[in-house]
């Protein structure tokens, strides 16, 4: 039971995260590789507003997605527009999200380092479980992600269909010149996607350490995982990262576990190899993704 | 007539590309103007430099006394420009529907449906198939589809590069019907790119010559066409 706990709390997570990256990638273009230390930003903001201000992690959900919109807006704003705004490539600007995310990573250590030997927090290793509360026999977390994944996929939903900055988004997916030349500020809308990524991230940062050990560097042993949610779900709906994030993480948990099973524990350091898997299989035989292949069975 | 858009002196490219070297036109109001000339000459290059998807280097665009040639892209819709691109013209995964509220994007949103009506009056055929996706239509209806988009943000000037190419010959006479249509109905003003010379020349009221990015020529459509030295070195016509 805590298996199957763990891969659907993990799930929703992994939705979350891969959200943020499906919406940058489908709005601008860009596979942002630096989106794994803004998820561990938003760890960070809860790590530290916890500490110091003595509440539950989920009291600060907000604080966490307002921060870690900022600075996805930032990283946006200062790292990718002017780059872009000189014709750079699609390869050009993932290099680029690379050198970001290095860059994010030393600060983030810094500011762990800064957390543990200032005020003596254990801000190189923390878990949250202790301040969850728990609903119908689980642990809130498990409700919580799941209302957060479904609360973003809906409402982001509803903008993009139901709103005229919605259809602005969805033009400027399909065709960012002629959206240009129909009235669309471009950059405005790319910087708002870039903030509403961020925050989804941040949202799955600052629930993850309430089941999950947490480190400086936890975004980025992810990101891979989050790639292969994204491209998985396929960028052509935004409920693609939903149900890939079920996929992957069920697959590397229970994958995982059945594997160990026929061979040994041996193999089981080696789990953030089925979403790799998962991502081969899909680039070969189902490049558009899931949505992507939902949508043309139906069209 | 009053003028509406006045290029002085214009020099623009892409990048350190340099492509369109000293240009001066002029369109006035109600007026259909017609650039021409061969392939590579700049004709695309002149509209995008209009809407500033082109890098303009020096030189004025002067529209209704207002200088425009600083402003951002996405802000020329709100100066009254409507633009009909050759390619990448709609939005393919957007019904037709959206795609006018698209063309719509810098109007206030209660006049949205008011203007999709006034739109769909002038290009009827559009109103058949709004609810389809616009990838699912064929060339020519793709091309009304484009072109009612194009008038939906209520322009003073439509910019219209090239819109029979590609298409049947059917189709190429409806688009051309729907502009000349447009034209004696709205009194629209237009610059208008077109490879057909007799489609256009049939629809506008003034010419001008591009080659190699300089202007050669300008006038009145008779006169370039009984100039046989001009139309056979560059448009290939005796």
């Amino acid at each position: 039971m805590a298996s199957f706990i763990d891969a659907l709390t993990y799930s929703a997570l992994l939705g979350l995260m891969g959200f943020g990256l499906t919406l940058i990638r489908r709005t601008t273009g860009v596979w942002n590789v630096a989106h794994g230390e803004v998820v561990t930003i938003g760890a960070y903001v809860a790590l530290t507003a916890t500490s110091f201000l003595s509440h539950s992690p989920y009291f600060f959900l907000p604080l966490a997605f307002i921060v870690c919109a900022a600075v996805s807006g930032i990283i946006f704003l200062a790292g990718i527009e002017p780059i872009r705004a000189k014709g750079a490539s699609s390869m050009l600007l993932l290099v680029v999200t690379i050198a970001i995310s290095l860059i994010t990573i030393a600060a983030i250590n810094i500011y762990a380092d800064y957390l543990q030997n200032v005020f003596h927090l254990a801000s190189k290793n923390f878990l949250f479980a202790r301040f969850d509360f728990t609903l119908w026999g689980q642990m809130g977390i498990l409700w919580s992600a799941w209302a957060a994944l479904g609360a973003l996929t809906v409402s982001y939903y509803l903008m993009l269909q139901h709103t005229r900055l919605g259809l602005a988004l969805r033009a400027l997916a399909e065709q960012p010149a002629l959206a240009i030349v129909m009235g669309a500020n471009v950059k405005a809308l790319s910087f708002l996607s870039w903030c509403l990524a961020g925050g989804a991230a941040g949202l799955a940062g600052c629930l993850f350490p309430m089941r999950f050990q947490c480190h400086p560097g936890v975004g980025t042993s992810m990101i891979a995982t989050m790639f292969a949610v994204s491209i998985f779900g396929g960028i052509e709906k935004m409920y693609g990262p939903l149900f890939a994030g079920l996929v992957l993480g069920f697959a590397q948990i229970y994958g995982i576990d059945l594997i160990s099973s026929w061979i040994g524990p041996g193999v089981i350091p080696f789990k953030d190899l089925i979403p790799m898997i998962v991502l081969l299989l899909t680039l070969q035989f189902l490049p558009e993704g899931l949505s992507g292949f939902v949508g043309r069975r139906r069209g | 007539m009053s003028q509406l858009l006045r290029v002085q002196d214009l020099n623009a490219g892409y990048g350190a590309i340099h492509v369109l070297f000293d240009i001066n036109l002029e369109c006035d109001q109600g007026q259909a103007v017609a650039i021409v000339g061969p392939n590579g000459s700049g004709k695309t290059t002149f509209l995008n430099s209009i809407f500033r998807l082109a890098d303009i280097f020096s030189g004025r665009v002067v529209l209704d006394g207002k200088e425009i040639q600083r402003e951002k892209a996405h802000r020329i819709t709100s100066y009254g420009i409507g633009y009909l691109r050759q390619e990448g013209n709609v939005f393919p995964g957007l019904t037709v529907e959206e795609n006018l509220k698209m063309g719509a994007f810098n109007l206030p949103g209660k006049e949205v449906k008011e203007r999709m009506d006034e739109v769909l009056s002038l290009i009827k055929p559009v109103e058949v198939f709004l609810r389809r996706t616009a990838g699912t239509l064929s060339g020519g209806e793709r091309e009304m589809v484009a072109l009612a988009a194009a008038l939906m943000c209520r322009p003073k000037l439509l910019l219209l590069d090239e819109p029979t190419s590609g298409l049947s010959p059917i189709a190429s006479a409806q688009i051309a019907e729907l502009v000349k249509n447009l034209k004696d109905k709205t009194h629209l003003s237009m610059l208008v790119i077109e490879q057909n010379l007799k489609i256009m020349f049939d629809i506008v009221d003034k010419c001008y010559l591009l080659v190699s990015g300089r202007m050669i020529f300008s006038g009145q459509p008779e006169e370039l066409q009984s100039d046989r030295e001009l139309m056979r070195t560059y448009l290939g016509l005796s």
